[in-house]
């Protein structure tokens, strides 16, 4: 008897623990699918609906973080109906996230430059590569590299796609062309010469 | 009450002073930071003269046995030796091909020490200008003086070498790299870059040459018997001739069109963020 009382008290006590731990997961399942549907991407293909459903989205301070990713999708939305006007609209949505206070002066000049300008920029934004000489920053090609082409295709992106303005995307190649030999070879010859 | 004379001689003084001391600041620190004498001192624009001259020599000096070369393998050709292989003329004339090759190479050996020194000094130096503006200057820096010079309008034209680079190319691309240097059109940001990466690539088809020349030399005090070898050796040989002598057809890197002005993008952005 007193064997069948322990045993029974053990696998209600199991029993228990097993609700509870179901219960929890339960509420951080609801938690996130909360968040997630907070912190959506803009769904509509229609620029002016897209601009409205980022900044219902990032109006909610939980969702700021994700800033670059809206400008990115909104962008690529802009890419949907190719104008020049679209600069106008996509630079008033900058100028909202500052107001806001959702990013700095500064992101947002980094962003629309990144996006929209036909020279390279991205590197006056990174400390290191605005600090140390080019020979001492051997170690940080592959992330030099990275950055280089990273921004190319958000040239791209923004130019050629969402402008419609392939001038400025050639010109910004043609940059990116020159500037990848230049930091090349003079990386090499630093090598060379260590 | 100020006397005349004095102010005046004070005046002309400090003018004096000044015009001195504007000079000595100005002339040698600014004209270092001028993007020709940082990427191309004198000391890089004296190699590669060396460099052209040793190469422009060595070409001369084997144009005529190349030429000579030329007309047996065209004789060879039209009559049809490569089928008749049992024929005593073209036995004969693959013998005479055999001992023209060879005068090549020899004149190859003993013309390619010069021109390989010369060349990998015109490297070295080039490497060390390029290395002392990179010690100088962060990435963002040098990605701005690039921007600027394109936006002068300045072209990344400049004679690119790619592949195998035989000898006829090599003399041409010293000489144009010379005349771009002194051209107030070209990128020198680029055309640093360019031949830095070029003058790696013929420092190693040198030294392929090098090694070239000397088996055959080897193969050649052996005795083989050129009627053993093969058509396809015939092919290399030509191959071999190609390379050291090769077309001085220009060989143009895509000349980029004139670089618009950025200056109206970044003005139109700028409105958004300030």
């Amino acid at each position: 008897m007193k064997i069948f009382n322990k045993t029974l008290l053990v696998g209600m006590g199991i029993t228990a623990i097993l609700t509870l731990s179901g219960c929890a997961n339960n509420n951080n399942q609801t938690n996130a699918s909360v968040e997630t549907r907070y912190c959506n991407m803009p769904q509509s293909k229609q620029l002016s609906v897209a601009i409205e459903e980022s900044r219902s989205t990032l109006s909610n301070r939980d969702c700021q973080s994700d800033y670059a990713e809206h400008f990115s999708a909104l962008v690529d939305i802009a890419a949907g109906e190719p104008d020049a006007k679209n600069l106008e609209t996509l630079g008033i949505q900058s100028q909202w996230m500052v107001k806001k206070g959702i990013i700095t002066k500064k992101d947002s000049e980094s962003m629309l430059r990144r996006y929209f300008s036909p020279q390279l920029v991205s590197l006056d934004y990174e400390s290191d590569f605005n600090t140390y000489s080019h020979c001492s920053m051997n170690s940080k090609q592959n992330e030099l590299t990275r950055l280089l082409d990273n921004e190319l295709e958000q040239k791209r992106k923004g130019l050629a796609l969402a402008l419609g303005d392939n001038e400025a995307y050639q010109m910004a190649l043609k940059e990116h062309q020159s500037v990848k030999l230049l930091l090349e070879s003079t990386q090499k010859a630093c090598t060379s010469d260590s | 009450m100020l006397r005349p004379i004095p102010v005046i001689r004070h005046l002309a003084l400090s003018m004096i002073t000044c015009a001195v001391l504007s000079t000595a600041v100005m002339t040698p620190a600014n004209a270092a930071n001028s993007p020709q004498l940082e990427l191309f001192p004198v000391s890089v624009q004296e190699s590669f003269k060396q460099a052209e001259m040793q190469t422009v020599q060595m070409q001369s000096e084997l144009t005529r046995i190349s030429q000579e070369m030329k007309t047996q393998e065209t004789l060879y050709k039209e009559s049809k030796c490569d089928q008749l292989s049992d024929d005593a003329g073209c036995r004969q004339l693959k013998a005479q091909m055999r001992e023209k090759f060879m005068e090549l190479n020899t004149s190859v050996q003993e013309s390619l020490p010069e021109v390989k020194q010369a060349v990998s000094h015109a490297h070295k130096t080039m490497g060390k200008s390029l290395t002392r503006m990179a010690n100088n200057y962060t990435p963002s820096q040098l990605v701005k003086l690039n921007h600027e010079a394109m936006q002068r309008g300045q072209k990344n034209s400049s004679q690119r070498i790619s592949g195998r680079t035989p000898l006829g190319r090599m003399a041409a691309m010293f000489g144009k790299i010379n005349k771009a240097i002194g051209s107030k059109q070209t990128n020198l940001y680029v055309l640093a870059s360019q031949t830095y990466a070029d003058l790696s690539m013929i420092n190693e088809e040198l030294k392929l040459l090098e090694q070239n020349t000397a088996n055959n030399a080897v193969v050649s005090s052996l005795g083989i018997n050129l009627d053993d070898l093969s058509d396809e050796s015939m092919d290399t040989i030509a191959n071999y001739r190609s390379l050291v002598m090769g077309d001085e057809a220009a060989y143009d890197s895509p000349v980029y069109p004139d670089q618009n002005s950025t200056k109206n993008y970044e003005q139109r952005l700028s409105h958004f963020y300030q």
